[in-house]
């Protein structure tokens, strides 16, 4: 009885850990993200004269900004305490985060590597 | 064999004098120049410490806070934001105890950036205050524009953190807590999650506070 106890406690504190590790990695991904976007605003702000230009700039402005949101409403959500509730709500709960934090994630990367892609090849 | 052993002794007692001489002066952080100056006539090479710029945010009390309300202080920095569930809980608590050594002494102060600006606004940050039981000025949350705190974070706070760090990039999230001296020098940066680290910074502290003062940035 005491240990399959213990043992859903562990199933649930994995499951917690596993979300909080995705959740650090997007945090820290957040700040290259804020870079980026802080740079292709500023360029927003000049002249632009090819129109195609201006419309691929935005696009992967959105898509910053979307990501950024997305991140930010996974975390205001996100509650960390599961007082009264059952171990089955548990499991599902962290399951759930897990996939949305996941999402997010995707999100990010996509948005990284395309304005990244996008902002070195304006160096050159 | 006895003048190995007296040799041997010698180095032991020199090396534990050295370390205890490094212990009592921090390193100082960030880019340096050199100037040339005259002084009484003769020619003196000082040299320019980085040290932290201009800047505007408000505590949780609504209060505008910029460099110059911090001026003449020591003070420890870290960025956290009031929904995070994983490290900044930690942080914090250990920062209580850096708060609590501190907060009688005068001329010490600990700035917590949040970098969720839309989320934790003023009466946010003042919940979240209250909830540690911060009801003084020695330790201010601060809110402000997302870029401005990135920006500072990079350019800045967290030049330390790169200079000794291999890892490339996320450092505004990995729980650092940066020190700050009265000439507004960067002189250490520390794992906030880790107990040890917060005690050293707490020595270094001290250490900071038997400094004479020197020239302060105004």
């Amino acid at each position: 009885m005491f240990t399959a106890c213990s043992d859903k406690k562990k199933q649930e504190k994995e499951l917690l850990n596993n979300v909080l590790k995705v959740h650090d990695r997007v945090m820290n991904k957040d700040e290259v993200l804020t870079k980026n976007k802080m740079v292709l605003d500023s360029l927003l702000k000049l002249p632009v004269k090819d129109s195609a230009e201006k419309t691929n700039m935005k696009a992967i402005d959105l898509k910053l900004a979307s990501a950024e949101e997305a991140m930010e409403t996974w975390m205001h959500k996100f509650e960390p305490d599961i007082t009264n509730k059952s171990h089955e709500e548990i499991v599902k709960y962290y399951s759930d985060q897990k996939k949305g934090i996941m999402t997010v994630d995707s999100l990010m990367n996509a948005a990284i590597t395309e304005s990244t892609k996008y902002l070195s090849s304006r160096s050159k | 064999m006895r003048n190995t052993l007296i040799g041997l002794v010698a180095i032991l007692l020199w090396s534990a004098c050295k370390s205890g001489s490094d212990k009592q002066k921090l390193p100082i952080y960030g880019n340096r120049a050199p100037v040339t100056k005259m002084v009484n006539g003769k020619q003196v090479t000082d040299t320019i410490y980085q040290t932290i710029p201009s800047f505007k945010f408000v505590n949780q009390y609504g209060d505008s806070i910029s460099n110059k309300t911090l001026n003449g202080n020591i003070y420890v920095v870290d960025f956290f934001f009031t929904t995070c569930p994983s490290i900044c809980p930690i942080m914090h608590r250990n920062m209580l105890k850096v708060y609590k050594t501190f907060k009688s002494t005068g001329n010490f102060k600990i700035i917590s950036h949040t970098i969720d600006p839309k989320h934790d606004s003023v009466p946010v940050l003042k919940k979240y205050a209250d909830k540690l039981g911060i009801t003084d000025n020695s330790w201010w949350f601060l809110q402000g524009k997302k870029e401005d705190i990135y920006t500072i974070a990079e350019k800045n706070y967290l030049v330390a953190v790169k200079q000794d760090s291999s890892a490339a990039g996320g450092y505004i999230h990995a729980g650092y807590f940066v020190l700050i001296d009265k000439q507004k020098r960067i002189r250490g940066s520390y794992d906030g999650t880790d107990p040890k680290q917060v005690d050293q910074l707490i020595d270094d502290i001290k250490v900071l506070q038997s400094e004479p003062d020197q020239m302060i940035v105004q």
